[in-house]
């Protein structure tokens, strides 16, 4: 059988220098893949997603979530591996929602593959009057999704599953 | 565009692929679209190569083409390993994401490469001794 080569006229991804505080490389990826280009487009999610609270620049493939998360906006930090070297080597804890406060990572994980889906950093809680949890209040999450938006959105206001979410602090 | 990928649910996959952080997000969440596994219920793994052949004629310049790689790719998750693994292995996917898709591709394909349940219905035996080399489509022809 014939090799089929299968290829876009974007570029390839590249890595850049990114390290933990244990001064080990994360392995990453700086996106330059297709995008939302046009405003029509853009606004299609804004129709589809009207709670979403705020929403920050264009859409951009260089950062993901775990991108804006850990990795200053620089580049896309996908792989299971990676986001698991940076909870340890950056000295996160996993701590319960109850004792969540501004500052601390949401991290959505699928609860089959443990796949890192999403994560996003809790700047603030609502009172919460449908899918309210343990204490009746929502948190509210700046992320970035996919290679869509930064947004601003409750907990569960988003693309992703919060079944099996998981909270983490920095230790020190 | 290829004939076989206009019944595709665009809107929904450049949802997927927008919104995804992670190749298991997009692998899940396509495979989860009907219009994908329709894709695998109504053509042959050849007819689903051929597409993807069509598209490598030329590098994909736009989004719709490269979603309809991703559809396809993942159709393929739900035919048997055996029909597909061949043809994995001589794509080179050049695509965000193309090799991890593979692996997930793999993982989640339908393992009947060795037939063994048609032979136990057919004759009353709780297994055969020997694994049989085809599938069970076949199989029933034969019988």
């Amino acid at each position: 059988m014939q090799k089929i080569l299968i290829r876009t006229t974007m570029p390839e991804g590249e890595e850049i220098a990114l390290d933990s505080r244990k001064r080990e490389h994360i392995d990453n990826e700086q996106c330059f893949c297709f995008t939302l280009k046009d405003k029509k487009e853009c606004e299609e999610y804004k129709i589809k997603y009207p709670e979403v609270m705020f929403v920050r620049n264009e859409p951009t493939p260089i950062y993901n979530c775990h991108g804006l998360t850990f990795g200053g906006r620089r580049t896309t930090i996908w792989q299971r591996e990676a986001v698991k070297q940076i909870l340890d080597e950056d000295n996160y804890n996993e701590i319960s929602r109850s004792e969540v406060k501004p500052g601390d990572v949401m991290m959505y994980i699928e609860p089959e593959s443990g796949d890192y889906v999403h994560s996003g950093v809790v700047v603030h809680e609502i009172q919460a009057i449908l899918g309210a949890n343990d204490s009746g209040r929502q948190l509210v999450i700046v992320s970035k999704w996919g290679k869509y938006k930064e947004v601003m959105h409750t907990e569960t206001y988003c693309p992703y599953s919060p079944v099996g979410a998981k909270f983490y602090r920095v230790k020190g | 565009m290829n004939a076989i990928v206009q019944k595709l649910d665009f809107e929904g996959l450049k949802e997927i692929y927008m919104m995804a952080n992670t190749p298991g997000y997009l692998f899940k969440n396509i495979r989860s679209l009907a219009s994908v596994e329709s894709l695998a219920k109504n053509y042959s793994v050849d007819e689903l190569q051929n597409a993807l052949e069509e598209i490598a004629t030329e590098p994909i310049s736009e989004i719709a083409g490269l979603l309809s790689v991703y559809a396809i790719l993942i159709a393929l998750s739900f035919k048997p390993l055996y029909q597909i693994k061949p043809l994995l292995e001589n794509l080179e996917l050049q695509i965000q994401w193309g090799d991890h898709l593979k692996e997930l591709i793999l993982a989640h394909a339908n393992q009947v490469n060795e037939i063994s349940s048609t032979t136990s219905l057919a004759f009353g035996s709780e297994k055969p001794r020997t694994p049989l080399l085809f599938p069970t489509s076949e199989l029933l022809i034969k019988l």
